[in-house]
């Protein structure tokens, strides 16, 4: 390694490391601060009169109903990701009000906020398949349910007509920092058809027009996207693997999706963003666009909403 | 039969520098893995007749891992390199460790030790806490040991402690408390 090259790796990998290590502080006056209560969760979250019907319960973590299939996304419903990072939000629906069966989940990345083994655990009986990344099987324990890896455009149905496939983002692979080394393509996207829905989950993605143009041009009648819109700040450190609001619209507008639910915000502390920034970002960006809320529905932790009733 | 596994260590650690392997395969050594792990473990270790006391550190590698906690897709065999969710999830590894021992003559501190080790999840499937058992042979100052070892490991194994008793034969009783530090 010559030495300029050097020199910028090392002044990069300092970077890195100080940026970690001032979101690990922010997050210390957490642990010991216990999450906020929602005041009305919901416990029946099947819904009769819905065909497509989105619930998020925080994070990137949302049941999804497509008619009568339920696709649960980056389950996490620990009070802690990584030991470290304590919910600022207790979950939008309690697990023991999940439904006894949920057909699909679907892990994006191998990171502490997007597969949690502790939850994964307390579901275990409900899960009827779950899918991860290339690479991704290794992090998932043996609780008693089928999993498999998907690699991008790779399909699966469930001969019932539900249809899953990976599509690329922009992230990074691994779960504990040097092991993205051994995982360079654990990190996906996932499209879910059924029934004529379509619903894309980015999991955590930043912005690649190729990637959501591609998506756009293999399913071209999206009708909900489900982006992450943070985290934002450090926006050097942020930008090449997260989406910021702005940049989940022009995700929204290349997707050509009828609707948007912006995910990712507001129950971590894995940024220098304060509660409240990603929402506040998302709506000016909104009315720069001239976007309504009837596009893009920003949703509570614990909201759930009918977009296609029956 | 330490030296062999040394050597053979450092052989498949060269080997590994600049070609990680395919997301689907086993992982091997890296740069990045092979520094961290020069990393050393501090501790202290007391000879129980006369109740000296000197600081130790120890450097392990585990050739050889087989993990009874992953999932039967995933092949559970490990050289070098094991994911902290393979090693604490439930594993079985064969350890060699160079030790050094701040005390006596220069030509005594060093030391090497070799052993087997069984890793049982406690929390989350080992990644919040995990224990150890283990059993070793060691080497120092011209001179064989033993030790039995109780290790508990938080933070993914990243830090732990492991406790060491060495019994009187051959030589003297010792005991020794290491702060593990360990990534991957």
């Amino acid at each position: 390694m010559r030495g300029p090259t050097a020199a910028i790796a090392l002044a990069l990998a300092l970077g890195a490391t100080g940026c970690l290590l001032t979101i690990v502080t922010r997050n210390v006056p957490q642990l010991a601060a216990p999450a906020r209560r929602l005041p009305h969760r919901i416990t029946q979250p099947v819904r009769d009169d819905a065909r497509l019907a989105v619930l998020w319960v925080g994070h990137s973590t949302l049941l999804v109903q497509l008619d009568d299939k339920l696709v649960l996304t980056d389950p996490v419903f620990t009070s802690a990701v990584g030991q470290l990072s304590h919910r600022l939000v207790e979950p939008g629906i309690d697990p023991a009000d999940l439904p006894a069966r949920i057909d699909a989940v679907l892990i994006s990345h191998m990171h502490f906020d997007h597969l949690s083994v502790g939850s994964l655990a307390m579901i275990a009986p409900r899960i009827a398949r779950l899918f991860v990344p290339v690479g991704g099987l290794v992090y998932v324990p043996d609780d008693g349910y089928p999993a498999q890896e998907l690699a991008w455009w790779e399909e699966w149905q469930d001969g019932d007509g539900l249809v899953i496939t990976a599509v690329p983002v922009r992230h990074v692979g691994g779960r504990y920092g040097i092991d993205r080394a051994w995982q360079p393509r654990a990190f996906t996207g996932y499209v879910v058809r059924y029934h004529g829905l379509t619903v894309y989950f980015g999991g955590d993605t930043g912005y690649d027009r190729e990637d959501f143009v591609a998506a756009r041009e293999r399913f071209p009648a999206i009708d909900l996207a489900l982006l992450p819109i943070a985290p934002i700040e450090p926006r050097d450190f942020m930008s090449r693997t997260h989406l910021d609001p702005g940049e989940a619209l022009r995700a929204f507008a290349d997707l050509g999706a009828r609707w948007m639910v912006p995910i990712h915000f507001d129950t971590f502390i894995n940024s220098y963003d304060e509660v409240g920034d990603a929402p506040r970002l998302l709506r000016e960006a909104m009315r720069e666009r001239g976007l309504g809320d009837d596009r893009v529905i920003l949703l509570a932790q614990g909201e759930q909403r009918v977009l296609v009733a029956r | 039969m330490a030296l062999r596994l040394a050597l053979a260590s450092a052989a498949v650690v060269l080997a590994g520098f600049g070609s990680p392997a395919a997301a689907d395969e086993v992982p091997t050594p890296t740069l990045a893995w092979t520094l961290v792990q020069l990393v050393p473990s501090p501790g202290f270790t007391v000879t129980t007749a006369d109740g000296r006391a000197a600081y130790t550190m120890r450097w392990q590698l585990a050739p050889i891992l087989y993990s009874f906690g992953v999932r039967r897709e995933v092949t559970p065999w490990r050289a070098l390199v094991a994911e902290p969710l393979v090693r604490y999830g439930g594993s079985v590894e064969l350890f060699v460790a160079g030790e050094y021992t701040g005390r006596g003559d220069a030509g005594d501190r060093w030391g090497v030790r070799s052993g087997a080790r069984l890793y049982l999840p406690l929390v989350q499937h080992g990644e919040n806490a995990a224990l150890s058992l283990g059993a070793s042979h060691v080497y120092a100052g011209g001179a064989n040991g033993m030790g039995l070892e109780l290790g508990f490991y938080v933070l993914y194994g990243v830090l732990g402690v492991q406790l060491t008793y060495s019994p009187p034969l051959p030589v003297g009783e010792s005991v020794t408390l290491h702060l593990a530090v360990r990534y991957f």
